[in-house]
């Protein structure tokens, strides 16, 4: 009788055991698998960032003509200008062409400007640095 | 509120189970039960309590270090699935017409690879302690299930020696019943 009692206890225990290593392997949290990368349509970086100052304009302000060059045109779509010195970047202005001209409404020498290529994907590609004469 | 209170009144029945089982040996659950709910504490009932320590021990060991491994984990793998959240939302970003940046995708990209890096690290030592505490756990059972009670009666080991009797040595062998 007493065997019979020590078995069921022992079988109870063996459920017991069981059912902790169940609960301990169903609460380890997972981290998922790696996504593959992004299937991004990457820009060159424009070279050879130019800018000249084109003298004062008659409203007062200072004209500047900014000129790139880009490796391989195919998949960019426009070129991004932005001012670095305040704060900040602050997009300046958007072309498809690879020079533009731009007017400020003060003397700014030794403003930093860079210029970036956007792809056709939409996405903006490394910049190129250059400061104001 | 009614939650708490069975919380409690669980935790008295197992305070009084533990107990009870340590402080009457006659009266005590199988200690095939008290094992299977703490390495140890069957065979600290059945007399053995060095083994039971050292059961006792190896099993808070692992748990202790599975807990703190299983932390480092967590932070790891909810850092990666952060990282990995912002780095697929791009791909939507670009979906719908607006444009991303290279810098700030290869930066995001960055960070889920070491997140991931981590957590593969910090997955690998918790199942170190994982599988310690299994093998403690079943190295536990085993033994609850395979020894004796410890009666405290000593078995003398049978003696042989050599005697002088008048006519000579004589090899004497004393076996105990």
């Amino acid at each position: 009788m007493r065997s019979i009692h020590s078995m069921t206890i022992r079988r109870r225990a063996a459920a017991l055991c069981l059912l902790m290593l169940l609960i301990g392997a169903l609460g380890c949290p997972e981290h998922a698998d790696f996504p593959t990368q992004l299937d991004l349509i990457v820009p060159p970086t424009p070279a050879d960032f130019v800018i000249t100052d084109e003298g004062p304009n008659p409203a007062g302000g200072q004209d500047y003509n900014l000129s790139w060059t880009i490796s391989d045109a195919t998949n960019v779509d426009r070129y991004r200008i932005y001012v670095l010195d305040i704060g900040t970047p602050q997009l300046q202005v958007e072309t498809t062409n690879t020079s533009i001209s731009v007017t400020f409404p003060f003397q700014s020498s030794g403003l930093r400007m860079s210029v970036s290529a956007v792809s056709t994907g939409n996405v903006e590609g490394g910049s190129t640095v250059g400061v104001t004469p | 509120m009614k939650r708490g209170k069975t919380k409690r009144a669980t935790a008295a029945v197992l305070t009084v189970f533990f107990v009870t089982s340590i402080a009457s040996p006659a009266a005590a659950v199988d200690s095939v039960l008290l094992s299977a709910l703490l390495p140890g504490l069957g065979q600290v009932q059945d007399g053995h309590y060095g083994r039971g320590t050292a059961f006792a021990a190896a099993a808070i060991i692992s748990v202790t270090g599975l807990f703190a491994t299983e932390i480092n984990y967590a932070r790891s793998a909810e850092r990666y699935n952060n990282s990995k959240r912002d780095y697929l939302y791009y791909q939507t970003a670009i979906d719908d017409g607006r444009v991303v940046k290279i810098d700030d995708v290869n930066a995001t990209y960055a960070a889920m690879e070491d997140g991931w890096n981590d957590a593969e690290d910090d997955a690998k030592w918790r199942n170190v302690f994982l599988g310690a505490l299994i093998g403690v756990y079943a190295l536990n059972l085993v033994d609850i299930l395979l020894s004796e009670p410890d009666t405290g009666e000593r078995v003398e080991p049978n003696q042989t020696s050599l005697e002088w009797h008048g006519d000579g040595l004589r090899l004497v062998r004393t076996v105990h019943f």
